[in-house]
């Protein structure tokens, strides 16, 4: 069944407002546009346009906005597979061991200031690029210039500066998903 | 505007005692502060009102100068309303043009003198199409404990009815006194639940500053109403709004009466 | 000025009965970059409504720690009137958009969205009469399409009182020569009109007619509802369709 905000869902029994349910008066109503669901205890609404959340083990593209000894911050963008802006911006936080399961000693080495990165929300504001797919998928020389693949390396077409970094799969062709096709 | 943080801790207090029945300042649900007018205070302008609602004080001033009318109404004088919340108000007004409450508030009083036909317009005409007075009404907050609102609009039609129009300054025949028509009064009140307390002060409104005003006419016709505040107004406190409004109103409009004789 | 008869045998000047509204047309996200849209028409009102967010606030100083801001801005194009609008909001438009973004904030769960905002813009294209309540309803679909809990949908429409009687959804003769102008918004939750989230006021009636007006503009606005829910579900429960 497909509800409005405002519509009252018509239980027989008694369920508990989940996801997209508000309660008033002992009544259930939606609050979202989208469809019920009914879940154990609980009624939801799946939602037809879903505003953004982020729960431990989605993927999110970030920036690194700072890279200092073993730790890098990153500033969460979108989450992948959605062109929706996030409702606050977080900056989760990427240590040393979560970059590959080699020994890597020096963040440096992964990624650099301003990269732009695809991460796994390890545990709450925790990061992870650990996998093939993860890592950096667009990054700038010094010189202003977009990094190139080369090898395992990244190079600079213009100065020839090569830098290593935690390279992604998708490096130079992340699109964020599906929805859109706009290649980067 | 940034919020004073003592309107914050005073909620809790205001709350409880409206849940007993009961107004901070010992008034009861439906009374109006002691209102204080003077009239004429202003040598300078043509008209002017000083108007105290409890602590709440605004001033008015009327000036006026002959100017085209609109092209759609060319045998009409014209009032242009401005309010200025002025920073020495309040310590939340800040300086700068006016803000969508001081807008607000100049639209309201505006309709509330338009609508009433306070002042008949056509008797401002000098030369039809070419030439009327135009009446430019401006209200200046001084002391924000609280609705503003009707203040200002009793500010206003104070001064109206102390306005000599000045003629002989501009050469356009002799000075006479503006005849005002109409009293309209603007009752405010404050919402909360199905409590409605009239002429809110400045601490009754830090529980949410949701108002309705209601300008009624002497003939007890409704001339004007803004609901103010982001709140959901249930229909059974609108019916009693409209009553009460206009009763209270009757009690303002004595004290208006009175203040020329 | 010579006078204007509004009614004529019993009919108005566009031919509809007095508790008749103007045609209207509803269409759900017409945008893409926005989180919800809506393209509205109501008599010769032509309104958009777009929906951003909940977003990061800009400026950071305007975060409220335990809600979503919610912003409105109401704006009338140059070319949507007879006589050239300058462009940004002057004295009227400022008003409009303080009592419309109030009409909606009690109606958004703004407590799910701490430290972001709800930015609700309306452009007007082409205006008659009852812009601001076109724009309201244009907006309440706009949320809806973005996906932002409401506790229902606001619903506005205004009633006049021309030629001394009631009429519903005035348009711009009516409300240029009318004795008053009403405009009403509702939140509608389940079908049944709870409270009312706008109310104005600019001319001249009794108290009568006032409660008068109310019940006309609750039938209206039940009407408007119906084809809020239409351009919703026109929209959305196609996708699913092509979707399963």
């Amino acid at each position: 069944m497909f509800v409005l905000p405002g519509d009252r869902i018509r239980c027989i029994e008694e369920f508990e407002a989940g996801e997209g349910v508000y309660e008033e008066n002992g009544e259930l109503y939606a609050s979202v546009a989208g469809k019920v669901v009914f879940e154990g205890k609980r009624v939801k609404i799946e939602p037809a346009n879903k505003i953004p959340e982020l729960r431990n083990g989605d993927v999110i593209i970030g920036r690194v906005i700072d890279v200092r000894g073993s730790i890098a911050l990153i500033r969460f963008e979108r989450k992948v597979g959605q062109e929706r802006a996030l409702a606050k911006s977080f900056v989760g936080v990427l240590h040393v061991s979560n970059v590959t399961d080699e020994f890597l000693k020096n963040m440096e080495d992964a990624v650099g200031f301003g990269d732009v990165v695809k991460a796994k929300i390890v545990e709450d504001l925790k990061l992870s690029i650990k996998g093939e797919d993860l890592g950096v998928v667009k990054a700038k020389c010094k010189c202003g210039n977009d990094l190139v693949l080369d090898g395992d390396k990244l190079k600079c077409p213009k100065c020839g500066n090569v830098e290593s970094r935690k390279i992604s799969a998708d490096y130079g062709r992340c699109c964020n998903g599906g929805k859109g096709s706009r290649n980067g | 505007m940034p919020e004073d943080i003592l309107m914050e801790i005073k909620k809790d207090y205001v709350l409880s005692k409206i849940r007993d029945g009961e107004r901070i300042d010992g008034r009861k649900f439906d009374e109006i502060r002691p209102i204080e007018i003077q009239t004429g205070l202003i040598a300078k302008a043509e008209g002017s009102a000083l108007v105290k609602l409890g602590n709440t004080m605004v001033v008015a001033g009327v000036k006026m100068q002959p100017g085209e009318p609109f092209p759609d109404t060319p045998d009409q004088g014209i009032i242009i309303t401005n309010a200025e919340l002025v920073p020495l108000a309040s310590p939340t007004f800040e300086p700068g043009p006016p803000d969508e409450n001081a807008i607000e508030l100049a639209r309201v009083v505006d309709r509330g003198i338009r609508h009433s036909e306070a002042v008949d317009l056509k008797e401002l005409c000098i030369e039809e199409g070419e030439k009327v007075w135009v009446i430019f009404i401006d209200i200046w907050a001084l002391d924000d404990d609280g609705n503003l609102m009707d203040a200002s609009a009793l500010a206003a039609i104070a001064a109206l009815m102390n306005t000599t129009v000045p003629a002989e300054r501009f050469e356009v025949g002799e000075d006479f006194p503006l005849a005002v028509k109409d009293l309209p009064v603007a009752i405010t009140s404050l919402v909360f639940e199905d409590k409605i307390l009239v002429d809110p002060c400045l601490d009754e409104l830090s529980i949410g500053k949701n108002t309705i005003t209601i300008t009624t006419d002497q003939n007890d016709n409704i001339v004007s109403i803004q609901k103010s505040g982001p709140f959901l107004l249930k229909e059974e406190v609108f019916d009693r709004l409209i009553d009460l409004s206009i009763e209270k109103a009757k009690e303002v409009r004595r004290i208006l009466k009175n203040i020329n004789s | 000025m010579e006078e204007i008869k509004l009614i004529v045998d019993g009919k108005r000047l566009d031919g509809r009965g007095f508790e008749e509204l103007r045609p209207i047309k509803i269409e759900a996200g017409v945008l893409k970059r926005a989180d919800g849209s809506c393209y509205l028409e109501m008599g010769k009102n032509k309104v958009v409504a777009a929906v951003y967010g909940p977003r990061e606030v800009h400026p950071k100083h305007l975060e409220e720690p335990d809600r979503a801001i919610v912003r409105y801005r109401y704006s009338m194009a140059p070319f949507s009137v007879e006589e050239r609008k300058r462009p940004g909001p002057d004295r009227r438009s400022i008003e409009i958009s303080k009592v419309s973004r109030e009409a909606l904030e009690p109606v958004i769960m703004k407590e799910l969205f701490p430290r972001s905002a709800i930015d609700i813009f309306v452009e007007v294209l082409q205006a008659d009469a009852g812009s601001r309540t076109a724009c309201l309803n244009a907006a309440s679909v706009a949320l809806v399409d973005a996906g932002i809990p409401m506790k229902g949908i606001v619903t506005s429409v205004a009633v006049a009182k021309v030629d001394g009687v009631l009429v519903l959804d005035p348009m711009k003769e009516e409300d240029n020569y009318g004795e008053a102008d009403i405009p009403f918004a509702f939140l509608i939750r389940n079908g049944k009109i709870e409270s009312i989230t706008l109310l104005q006021m600019d001319g001249r009636v009794t108290a009568e007619e006032l409660r008068k007006a109310l019940e006309l503009a609750k039938k209206g606005a039940m009407e408007i509802y119906k084809l809020q829910r239409e351009a919703i579900m026109k929209k959305y429960v196609k996708e699913e369709e092509v979707m399963e």
